[in-house]
C-alpha cells in the first residue's frame, strides 16, 4: 500500500507527467467540441491543435448531465504563424525539425504537439553520440534469438517502429548529437515510410500507418557538430524557434513555468513580481549585451535562455524553502545566478562582474532590491 | 441578437446604396481584382460621366496619362506654394522668410482601379471628373500630412486608421490588414471569379460594416463633403441624370454624409501639376508611401492572370520565380521543394480558413520548406529574392508629348551636354569620380552641386560629413534616379527656369535666412563657389564679411574659419584668395577672443566646443601669418576661468599641443585628485575626458606620465568611489582613436610590467620573418589603396 510522505505526496505521484496526462482534461474538451476535419489518425484537427498550443476561449463540455467550462491555457508563447507552419508540416509529407538556441522551448513544443496530435508524447528517441541504428529501427532479444532463431516475436521495436505501426508521432530529441550514419537511418524511413527487416525472410517489414511523422529537435549551437546530410535535410522542414523577443512575454513564461515547478516543491510563497522583473531584466540585459539604458556590455558564452531563468527561479525557491525563510529574495536569485552565467568559460566571471559594476551597482544606489542583489552576487563571487 | 440586428442593418444600408440610380463602385487602391471589375462595370454600364476619387484639378493630365507612350507606374504630381500663408496660418507655422511648400503624388500602377477606370471611360467616350479634395487643401482643413501621398481609404489620422485596420485583422485572427483584404477580395479559387454585382455587393457590405465600427474625424468628413458637393455640381454641369453617371471611390466613401454644404474653400497659392514617372519600389508600402501596397510586382502578376482568366496561376508563377531566382544565387532548391512549397501553402490556407492560398501562405511555405535554419541567417538569400519578386523594379515613363516645364527641360538638356544622361536614368546607384581640374568634370561638379542645393535627390556627394575630408579637386558622387527627381524639379521650378537660376534663388534665400550667422554664411559662400555662381559669390562675400564681424560665437567662428581656409585653397581666383585671407584674419581674431566665453560650458555640451578649440589649435600650427600668441594668451586666461574640470582640462590639452605647458603639469593635476575630497575625486573622470578629447598628439607622447597619475588615483580612491568613477574613466579612454587607445594601453602595460611581446616571441627574432611581415603589410596597404581608388570607377 502506498504511504504518503511527510510532504503529503503519495508514492504513486510522479515527478513529471507526460503532457497528454497533465493536460488530459483540455485535450478531451477540445476533442469533444472539435468539428473540423482531422488528418488520418490525428486526435484533433489542426485548428484545434493550434488552440491547444496557443490557448483559446474556454470550451463548454458535457460531463454526464452537467455542462462545465474547461479553460484552454497557453502552452507555447511563440508566434501563431510559426506554430501553424509547424503543425501543417506534420500533416504533410515532410518531417519537422525544431531548431533554436538551448532553452527556447523546442522540446516543450514538441511534447505538446505530440500529445495533441497523437495523444502520446512518450515515443521518444534521445539523440546522443552513443545512439545507434538499433535505437532507431529495432533490436533483438539476443537470448531468444540464440534459442529460437530470429522471429517476429523476438524483435524489439524501437519507438520509431511503434510510432509507424500505430500511426503516431515520433519525437527525436537532439538529432544533431547523433553521428551522420545513424541519422541517415531516417532517410529511408521518411522516404519509403517503411522499415525492412531482412533478418526475417519473406517479411515485408513494417509500413507506417497514416498519421506517422517525426518531430526532431536540434540546438542551433550544435548544428556544426553533426550536421544533417543533404538527403535528410530535404526531408525535414526546419522551424526556427527564436529567443523570446519582448520582456513582457518572457516574464509571463518565467512566471507561469516557475510557479508550476515551485508548487511541486511546496515552497509556501510564490515569487513576487519585483523579483521576477529583476530576474528577467538581468537575463535579458546580459543576453543582449546592452542594458535598458543603452550601456553596452560584454556577453557571456552561455545562452542565458528563458529556460535558464526558470531554472534560476526554481533553485532560488529551493534555497529559500530549505535554507531560508521560504520567500524568494533578490539575494537568493543572485546566489543562484552565478552558476547559470559561469559554466565552462571562466571569462564569463568577468562578464558578470562588469554587469554588476556598470549596470546593477548604479541601480543599487536607488533601489534596495538591486542593492540586495548586488551585495549577494558580489559575496558569491 | 444584437449582432444579428446589426448585420441586418448593415446589409440593408448596402442594399439601399446598390439600388440607387447613381451607380457607386467601391475600390481599394492598387487592388487588381477591383481594377478587373471596374473595367467590366464601365464597359457594361457605359456611363456618360465618370466621377472618380482622384485629386480635383488634375483632369488636364488625363490625355497624357492615357497616351500610348505613357507606361505605368506613373504619378499625378501636384506642388503648392502657400503664397498667402493661409495654410501656414491655419497650422500655426511661422513662414516669415519662405512660404510653405507642399507636394503630393497620386501613384498609378497599370492595375490601379483608378487608372483602369480612366482608360475604360476614355475608351467609351465618357467625361471624367475627379472628385477628391486636393491634398494641399486637406492641409488647410487639418490633415496632418499634406505632403504625404493620397490614400483613398485613409482617415486623416494615419496612425489611428492603421490601428483600426489592424483591429479588423486581429478580429479575423490575421497578421495584417493586407492579409485580411486578400483573404476576402483577392482569392479566386480554381480561377472562378464572382459575378460583377456579387463582388460589388460583397465589398459594399464589408465597407458598410467596417465603417459602422469606425468614427471618421473632421478632416475626413471635410473631404467627403467636398466629394459630395463635387458629385452634385458635376452632374449639374454635365447635364447628366444620376443613372447616366458612375462614381468610383474608396469603399468607405460609399457611405459619405450627403448634406448639401457650401463648397470647401481651396487655399490660394501657386499650383503646379504634372504627370511624372514612378516606380514599383516607390509604390511599395515600406518606401514611405502611405497608401502603397505590399507587393507591387505580385499584384501586377495577379492582374495579368485575372485578365487572362487564369487567376490561380499568379501564385504559382510567383513561387516559380522565387525558386528560380534563389537557385540562380547558388542555393540548393530542388523540384521536390517546389512541390512541398505548393502543398504546404495549400495546407496553411486550409488551416487558416481560406479556400486557396494567398501571398502570406506562400511566403510562410517558402520559409518552411526552403530555409534550413534561422531565416535571419540561413534564409537571407531566399528572403532577399522573395522581396525582389514581391516588389519589382519597374520604372514608369511618361509620353514625350506631355508638357515639360522649363526647369525640367533645362535639367535634361544639361544631362545630355554633360554626358550624364545614360548614368542617371536608372534606379541602381552608380558612382561618379570627378577631378575638378578637368573642364568637363568641373562643369559636372557645378551642376551636381546645384542639384544638391535644389534638394533634387539625384546625386549624393560621398564623404561629405566633413568638408576637410575631401581632397581639394577630387569628388566622388553617388548617382541614383528616383521618382522624386522630377517631382522636386517641378516643385523647384517656382525658383527659376534653369537649374543655375533656381539654384541661385535657393542659395540667395538661404543667405537671407543666415543673417549674421558666420558659420552658415561661410558655408554658403563655399557652396556658391562649388556651384560656380559668380553673381551669388559676391552676395555671399558681403554676407560673410558682415557675419564674421557680428557673430561672437566660438563654434560659428571656428566653423567659418574652416570654410574660409577651404575657400582659399580651392579658388584659383587671386581676388577671392585675397578676400579669404583677409576674412580669415578677422575670423581668427574674433574666434580667439571668444575662447574664454565657453569656459562655463556644461559637460553635456563640451564635445563640439572642444572640437572647435582643436580646430583653432590646428590653424595656429599651420598658418604662420596668424597671431598664435593671441590664442595662447586667451587659452591661459580661460584655464583660470573654467568652471568644470572637463573644460579646464581641454584648455590645458590645447596649450599642451601648442607646446606652452609640459605634460608633467597635467599629470600632476590628475594625480592631485587622489588626495582630494570624495566629491572632488569624482571629477577626475571628467578631467581625463576633457584632456583626452582635446589633445591629439602631445597626450600620447606623454601617455606614461598620465598612466602613472591615473594609477595613483585609482589606488587611492575607495571601492564605491571607484565604481562611480569607472563609467567616466571608461568613456574617457573609449573616445580615443583606436591607435591612440592602443598606445595608451601599451603605456599602462609597461607601467604595470605586464607587457608581452607576442609577435616578437612568435617570430623568434628572425629578421627574415620581420622583413616578410613588413613586405606583406606594404602589399596589403597598396592593394587596399588601389581598391579604394578604383572601386566601381566610371
Amino acid at each position: 500500500m502506498n504511504q504518503p510522505d511527510q510532504a503529503g505526496n503519495g508514492v504513486d505521484e510522479v515527478l513529471q507527467q507526460p503532457a497528454e496526462q497533465a493536460y488530459a482534461e483540455q485535450l478531451q474538451a477540445l476533442a469533444q467540441t472539435d468539428s473540423d476535419p482531422r488528418p488520418a489518425n490525428w486526435q484533433l484537427s489542426p485548428r484545434a491543435v493550434i488552440t491547444y498550443l496557443l490557448g483559446g476561449d474556454p470550451v463548454r463540455v458535457k460531463s454526464g448531465r452537467k455542462t462545465r467550462e474547461v479553460a484552454i491555457t497557453r502552452k507555447f508563447f511563440g508566434s501563431r504563424p510559426l506554430v501553424e507552419r509547424a503543425v501543417v508540416t506534420l500533416a504533410s509529407e515532410r518531417a519537422l525539425l525544431l531548431v533554436g538556441e538551448p532553452g527556447t522551448g523546442k522540446s516543450w513544443l514538441s511534447e505538446h504537439m505530440a500529445a495533441a496530435i497523437s495523444g502520446c508524447s512518450t515515443l521518444t528517441i534521445q539523440g546522443t553520440a552513443g545512439t545507434t541504428e538499433e535505437h532507431i529501427r529495432y533490436s533483438w532479444n539476443i537470448a531468444r534469438v540464440i534459442a529460437e532463431g530470429p522471429s517476429a516475436a523476438n524483435l524489439i521495436p524501437a519507438p520509431t517502429m511503434t510510432a509507424m505501426r500505430s500511426g503516431t508521432l515520433l519525437r527525436f530529441e537532439e538529432i544533431t548529437r547523433c553521428v551522420p550514419d545513424v541519422q541517415d537511418a531516417l532517410v529511408s524511413i521518411l522516404s519509403d515510410k517503411r522499415i525492412a527487416i531482412p533478418e526475417l525472410p519473406g517479411d515485408s517489414g513494417v509500413a507506417a500507418r497514416p498519421g506517422f511523422n517525426i518531430i526532431a529537435t536540434a540546438n542551433s549551437r550544435d548544428q556544426g557538430v553533426n550536421q544533417l546530410s543533404a538527403a535528410l535535410k530535404r526531408r525535414f522542414n526546419y522551424i526556427h524557434i527564436p529567443l523570446v523577443a519582448d520582456k513582457q512575454t518572457e516574464m509571463a513564461i518565467v512566471r507561469e513555468r516557475s510557479a508550476q515547478l515551485i508548487a511541486r516543491y511546496s515552497v509556501p510563497t510564490p515569487m513576487e513580481e519585483p523579483i521576477l522583473d529583476l530576474l528577467t531584466t538581468v537575463f535579458r540585459e546580459m543576453r543582449a549585451g546592452r542594458s535598458e539604458q543603452g550601456v553596452s556590455l560584454k556577453t557571456p558564452s552561455t545562452t542565458l535562455s528563458t529556460a535558464e531563468a526558470i531554472g534560476v527561479a526554481l533553485d532560488a525557491a529551493l534555497h529559500a524553502r530549505y535554507f531560508g525563510d521560504g520567500s524568494i529574495s533578490a539575494g537568493s536569485i543572485a546566489r543562484n545566478l552565478v552558476g547559470s552565467v559561469v559554466k565552462e568559460d571562466l571569462a564569463d566571471l568577468a562578464v558578470l562582474r562588469e554587469y554588476l559594476s556598470v549596470v546593477a551597482a548604479k541601480r543599487a544606489q536607488e533601489q534596495p532590491l538591486w542593492r540586495e542583489f548586488v551585495d549577494a552576487a558580489q559575496a558569491s563571487l | 441578437m444584437a449582432i444579428a440586428a446589426e448585420i441586418d442593418r448593415v446589409s440593408a444600408q448596402a442594399e439601399r446604396l446598390l439600388t440607387e440610380d447613381l451607380y457607386w463602385f467601391p475600390v481599394r487602391h492598387h487592388s487588381p481584382t477591383a481594377a478587373y471589375f471596374v473595367e467590366q462595370a464601365i464597359e457594361q454600364r457605359r456611363p456618360k460621366l465618370l466621377l472618380l476619387e482622384a485629386p480635383a484639378g488634375m483632369e488636364p493630365l488625363i490625355d497624357d496619362l492615357v497616351h500610348d507612350q505613357t507606361k505605368p507606374p506613373v504619378a499625378l504630381y501636384c506642388s503648392f506654394r502657400d503664397d498667402h500663408g493661409e495654410i501656414a496660418a491655419s497650422r500655426g507655422i511661422d513662414t516669415a522668410t519662405e512660404p510653405l511648400q507642399l507636394a503630393s503624388w497620386f501613384p498609378l500602377q497599370s492595375y490601379s482601379p483608378e487608372y483602369v477606370a480612366i482608360r475604360s471611360a476614355r475608351a467609351i467616350g465618357a467625361q471624367i471628373v475627379f472628385i477628391d479634395l486636393p491634398h494641399y487643401a486637406q492641409a488647410l482643413h487639418g490633415s496632418p500630412a499634406a505632403e504625404a501621398s493620397e490614400d483613398d481609404t485613409s482617415a486623416a489620422d494615419g496612425d489611428r486608421w492603421s490601428e483600426f485596420l489592424q483591429g479588423l485583422a486581429d478580429a479575423a485572427g490575421q497578421r495584417s490588414w493586407d492579409e485580411t483584404w486578400d483573404s476576402r477580395f483577392e482569392i479566386h479559387h480554381g480561377g472562378a471569379l464572382p459575378e460583377l454585382e456579387d463582388y460589388r455587393r460583397k465589398l459594399s457590405q464589408f465597407c458598410a460594416a467596417a465603417r459602422s465600427g469606425s468614427a471618421p474625424d473632421r478632416p475626413y468628413l471635410t473631404r467627403e463633403a467636398f466629394m459630395w458637393e463635387r458629385i452634385q455640381s458635376a452632374l449639374r454641369e454635365h447635364g447628366c441624370t444620376a443613372d447616366q453617371a458612375m462614381v468610383v471611390c474608396g469603399g468607405f466613401h460609399l457611405y459619405m454624409p450627403r448634406q448639401a454644404q457650401p463648397p470647401s474653400p481651396l487655399p490660394n497659392g501657386t499650383v503646379h501639376r504634372a504627370l511624372v514617372p514612378y516606380s514599383d519600389s516607390r509604390t511599395w508600402e515600406h518606401a514611405g508611401y502611405g497608401a502603397g501596397n505590399r507587393a507591387p510586382r505580385y499584384y501586377q502578376r495577379l492582374y495579368t492572370a485575372l485578365r487572362e482568366g487564369q487567376a490561380d496561376l499568379a501564385l504559382q508563377q510567383q513561387a516559380a520565380e522565387v525558386l528560380h531566382r534563389v537557385r540562380a544565387k547558388g542555393e540548393r532548391v530542388a523540384a521536390a521543394d517546389a512541390i512541398a512549397v505548393r502543398h504546404h501553402a495549400v495546407l496553411l490556407a486550409q488551416l487558416r480558413g481560406r479556400p486557396a492560398p494567398i501571398l502570406d501562405d506562400l511566403d510562410d511555405a517558402l520559409l518552411s520548406c526552403c530555409v534550413k535554419g534561422d531565416p535571419e541567417f540561413e534564409g537571407v538569400a531566399l528572403r532577399e529574392v522573395m522581396l525582389q519578386a514581391r516588389v519589382g523594379n519597374r520604372v514608369g515613363s511618361v509620353a514625350a508629348a506631355a508638357g515639360m516645364l522649363p526647369l525640367v527641360r533645362d535639367y535634361r538638356a544639361q544631362l545630355e551636354q554633360l554626358e550624364l544622361a545614360d548614368l542617371v536614368d536608372r534606379e541602381d546607384p552608380r558612382e561618379l569620380a570627378l577631378d575638378r581640374r578637368q573642364e568637363l568634370d568641373q562643369r559636372r561638379s557645378a551642376f551636381l552641386h546645384r542639384l544638391a542645393q535644389l534638394q533634387v535627390p539625384l546625386a549624393q556627394l560621398l564623404a561629405a560629413d566633413s568638408a576637410l575630408d575631401q581632397s581639394l579637386f577630387k569628388e566622388r558622387w553617388r548617382l541614383c534616379w528616383s521618382p522624386e527627381v522630377q517631382s522636386k524639379l517641378i516643385e523647384r521650378s517656382l525658383d527659376g527656369d534653369s537649374v543655375e537660376a533656381a539654384a541661385g534663388t535657393a542659395l540667395q534665400r538661404e543667405l537671407n535666412q543666415a543673417g549674421s550667422n558666420a558659420k552658415d554664411t561661410c558655408r554658403l559662400l563655399l557652396r556658391a563657389l562649388a556651384m560656380d555662381l559668380p553673381q551669388l559669390l559676391r552676395h555671399a562675400q558681403a554676407a560673410c564679411t558682415l557675419a564674421v564681424d557680428e557673430d561672437q560665437r566660438l563654434l560659428h567662428l571656428a566653423d567659418a574659419l574652416t570654410s574660409l581656409r577651404l575657400l582659399q585653397r580651392r579658388t584659383e581666383d587671386a581676388t577671392m584668395q585675397g578676400f579669404a585671407a583677409e576674412l580669415i584674419e578677422r575670423a581668427w581674431d574674433r574666434a580667439c577672443f571668444a575662447v574664454p566665453e565657453v569656459a562655463a560650458t556644461a559637460a553635456a555640451d563640451q564635445g563640439p566646443v572642444i572640437d572647435a578649440l582643436k580646430s583653432l589649435a590646428e590653424v595656429a600650427l599651420t598658418q604662420d601669418h596668424l597671431d598664435s600668441q593671441l590664442l595662447i594668451s586667451t587659452l591661459k586666461s580661460a584655464v583660470e576661468l573654467a568652471e568644470s574640470a572637463g573644460m579646464r582640462a581641454a584648455y590645458q590639452a590645447i596649450l599642451l599641443d601648442l607646446g606652452q605647458i609640459k605634460i608633467d603639469l597635467v599629470a600632476a593635476e590628475l594625480a592631485a585628485y587622489a588626495h582630494a575630497g570624495w566629491e572632488q575625486q569624482l571629477r577626475a573622470g571628467e578631467y581625463l575626458q576633457g584632456l583626452l578629447r582635446a589633445s591629439t598628439t602631445a597626450i600620447m607622447l606623454g601617455a606614461s606620465e598620465l598612466v602613472v597619475a591615473l594609477d595613483r588615483l585609482i589606488v587611492s580612491v575607495d571601492g564605491e568611489c571607484f565604481l562611480t568613477l569607472l563609467p567616466s574613466l571608461r568613456a574617457a579612454i573609449e573616445q580615443l582613436h583606436r591607435r591612440h587607445r592602443d598606445a595608451f594601453i601599451a603605456a599602462a602595460a609597461r607601467h604595470l610590467g605586464v607587457q608581452t611581446e607576442a609577435v616578437e616571441e612568435l617570430l623568434g627574432g628572425d629578421p627574415a620573418a620581420h622583413a616578410l611581415i613588413a613586405e606583406l603589410d606594404q602589399e596589403v596597404a597598396r592593394i587596399m589603396a588601389d581598391f579604394t581608388r578604383h572601386w566601381e570607377p566610371l
